[in-house]
């Protein structure tokens, strides 16, 4: 029976093998020394079983999770969840949890980060992120309901939700969706994420490393998906101004807030909108600019070889591969590379004529504009929809820029996150919930009217 | 469906890409002067910066002519509209007032908001003075003696469509002075002082005015006229502020009033028209003007006129 576990695991290397012969009967002990911890080997097994013969190995050994195994083939699936095997006469198998905690500690954010709020933030391991919201909603009516996906990975997933405010036919349709993917592996949020979207640009699942977030989401009547080894929890469905809300909101006067989330509706405009309206008003309708500006735009692109268009397109261009080239570069060389591409360089394009300063200066306010959104999805979909608007507006002009934002609009308008409706709470107006979407006033209920209306009914 | 809409959009939309130009490709022209002697002789003053200028000459038979050949000369899409002031020389006829409205009229850059004034004399010289000086200088002389104010083209087309003439200030291009409003199109004669104070009054332009008679001054303030027209009989109806005794404001009254009847019986058929448009009375109107010029005591020292 040892000889086959061991063959089922392929002859590895860090399976380890101990044999221990005692008065009136044999055990074999087997553990993979990479995910089991030899101290809990120790104290949990072989320090029981070295002062005591007795043959009931349940009850020689106290630990917590110790199971009886039925055969070889799940004893060395077992063995590589962490378990130690025990053979008793090569005859009975046992398996007891020794594993290795292979997790980092409970840390801060690093996406969405908060001034105010708690700085605990979700990790990879799936008990600790059910802990984190548990610990925060001690509400028997928090369930949890888990499916293994992944044929090859059998990534545990957990759906989490508020049994007495969720839409039921929500949950069901979130499940029947889940069970549905038949992905071989399922490594992080993210793979499940593609799997729950629509095939469009606006993100409608939206994701979180916080754990006060998703607790709020839970009490919206939001299903949050938790998926083992990764750091983020989804949240369905998802409304766009979802996105323009941070966990810092719930942690400052409503004033505030309201503030805020205008600055950030005015920031997603800017983000999209700048370079566009930049190229529009400039080679389409230098009307709109008055004489002095108009002047001082001439002379500093006089020297510029390029047309507006292509300096502007390869300013973005530029812009992003730098975004993208700091996200991949280690901490340590990350500044540095920040001053090389940011400053030397951008100064140097001016010097040299090859950039106006005025492009420099639209580009990076488009760009510092995006970064008021914690969330990527967001920030990418901002990326497309400045680069479609920048080709309107070098193509028509201020026309340009109006069906640019009638595109956007009716794009908006036309998603669902789950059958329920993009644009919540402005089409369909919901003014109960409006209490909490651009401006925010003081409230004592989460529940999101729209997401607990059908319940009631 | 979908494909066809975008495809029958994009297809009238591309129209619009014609109109890129980049703004380094703009020749921002500030300030144009016509004159016309035989052929038409244009002055252009193109902006470099905030300081600097250019100042370009072109000849031609018409005005078409001479903005080709600076075109030309400037490889550089002319741009109009930020043009601040048309300079006109006091020489032109109807006919080349005609074809400089059709001009500017037909140019797709051009707003028509720019100021417009007459000058005896154009010289470089002339042109090189900043568009503002010539708005302050303007602004000025309605809030003082009250001869002229600043007139956009725009309201010059409109004054011709609807009266066939137009007032426009005249400025003396040695001595930078406004010398009143001189009258255009269906006849060509420079007002003197008094017409072009009256003209200013009876289109309520007059807020304040220093009125000079007999070597001495008097301030008028908050003033206002109004047009009344009750059947055939037109009143023009003017009140002010004045701060000073009842002997000056009889001689204020005089004045005005003997000023006020120089002008109608001078240009009455001016006034017809101005007032038979803008009251919307058709066929014969029979003119009969009365001046109602009152003497009110509002406190003391402050009457109304």
């Amino acid at each position: 029976m040892k000889e086959e576990i061991i063959n089922y695991c392929g002859n590895s290397e860090d399976i380890v093998t101990r044999t221990i012969s005692k008065k009136d009967y044999v055990l074999d002990i087997i553990f993979c020394e990479t995910l089991s911890d030899s101290s809990f080997i120790n104290e949990l097994i072989l320090t029981p079983l070295n002062i005591n013969d007795n043959k009931n190995i349940s009850e020689v050994i106290t630990s917590g999770v110790l199971k009886e195994i039925d055969d070889s083939l799940t004893a060395a699936d077992e063995l590589f969840l962490g378990y130690t095997i025990i053979i008793l006469d090569n005859n009975k198998i046992y398996g007891i949890e020794t594993k290795k905690d292979l997790d980092r500690s409970v840390s801060e954010s690093e996406v969405e980060g908060s001034i105010s709020g708690p700085k605990d933030a979700f990790l990879e391991n799936f008990n600790t992120n059910v802990g984190l919201i548990r610990k925060r909603i001690r509400n028997k009516n928090l369930r949890l309901r888990t499916v293994n996906l992944g044929s090859e990975s059998n990534t545990k997933i957990g759906i989490c939700y508020m049994n007495d405010i969720v839409d039921n036919e929500l949950l069901n349709k979130v499940l029947e969706k889940i069970t549905s993917i038949k992905n071989d592996i399922i490594i992080d949020g993210a793979y499940l994420k593609e799997q729950l979207s629509l095939k469009h640009l606006f993100p409608d699942v939206n994701q979180t490393e916080r754990p006060d977030l998703a607790s709020y989401a839970l009490l919206e009547g939001k299903i949050c998906i938790i998926i083992d080894n990764s750091p983020t929890v989804l949240i369905i469905p998802t409304f766009f101004i979802d996105f323009f809300h941070t966990a810092d909101d719930y942690y400052q006067k409503s004033i505030n807030t309201t503030f805020i989330r205008i600055l950030r509706v005015i920031a997603f405009m800017i983000a999209i909108f700048l370079p566009g309206y930049y190229i529009s008003i400039t080679t389409h309708n230098p009307t709109s600019i008055p004489t002095t500006l108009l002047l001082s735009l001439i002379n500093q692109h006089i020297a510029v070889p390029f047309p507006a268009f292509f300096e502007i397109l390869l300013m973005t261009i530029a812009f992003e591969i730098l975004r993208e080239s700091d996200v991949r570069i280690p901490n340590k060389v990350g500044s540095s590379a920040s001053i090389l591409g940011g400053l030397i360089l951008g100064d140097a394009a001016v010097a040299a004529g090859i950039i106006s300063p005025i492009m420099i200066i639209v580009v990076a306010i488009s760009a510092i504009s995006a970064f008021v959104f914690p969330y990527n999805s967001i920030v990418n979909l901002i990326r497309y929809y400045r680069f479609f608007i920048l080709l309107l507006g070098a193509l028509f002009g201020i026309f340009g820029l109006f069906i640019g934002l009638v595109i956007l609009i009716s794009n908006i308008s036309s998603i669902t996150s789950f059958g329920y409706p993009y644009t919540y709470p402005f089409v369909p107006l919901i003014k109960e919930d409006l209490k909490d979407s651009i401006i925010k006033t003081e409230s004592q209920s989460k529940r999101n009217p729209l997401l607990t209306k059908k319940r009631e009914r | 469906m979908k494909k066809i809409i975008i495809f029958i959009a994009v297809f009238f939309l591309l129209g619009c890409s014609n109109y890129y130009t980049d703004i380094n490709n703009l020749a921002i022209i500030n300030e144009i002067a016509i004159d016309y002697d035989l052929e038409y002789k244009v002055y252009v003053k193109v902006l470099k910066n905030d300081k600097e200028s250019d100042i370009f000459i072109e000849n031609g038979k018409t005005l078409d002519d001479c903005f080709s050949s600076l075109n030309n000369k400037l490889t550089k899409k002319l741009y109009l509209a930020h043009l601040d002031l048309l300079v006109l020389s006091d020489n032109l006829d109807k006919e080349n007032y005609k074809d400089i409205i059709e001009f500017f009229l037909s140019l797709e850059s051009s707003r028509n908001t720019f100021d417009t004034i007459i000058t005896n004399k154009i010289t470089e010289d002339f042109l090189k003075i900043d568009s503002k000086e010539i708005q302050n200088l303007l602004d000025l002389s309605i809030n003082s003696n009250g001869l002229a104010k600043n007139k956009s083209f725009d309201s010059i087309i409109k004054d011709i469509l609807n009266y066939r003439l137009s007032y426009i200030p005249y400025i003396d291009s040695e001595n930078k002075e406004v010398l009143g409003l001189k009258s255009i199109f269906e006849e060509n004669k420079l007002l003197d002082k008094d017409s072009s104070i009256t003209v200013n009054f009876s289109y309520n332009l007059i807020d304040n005015i220093t009125l000079l008679i007999d070597d001495k001054s008097y301030k008028l303030e908050s003033c206002s006229s109004t047009n009344l027209i009750d059947e055939n009989k037109i009143t023009l109806k003017v009140s002010c502020n004045y701060k000073g005794s009842s002997k000056d404001k009889e001689i204020i009254k005089t004045y005005l009033s003997d000023a006020f009847y120089k002008h109608i019986k001078e240009n009455s058929n001016n006034y017809f028209f101005y007032l038979q448009d803008k009251y919307g009375k058709k066929g014969h109107l029979e003119l009969l003007y009365d001046l109602d010029i009152s003497l009110m005591k509002e406190s003391s020292g402050d009457y109304f006129i």
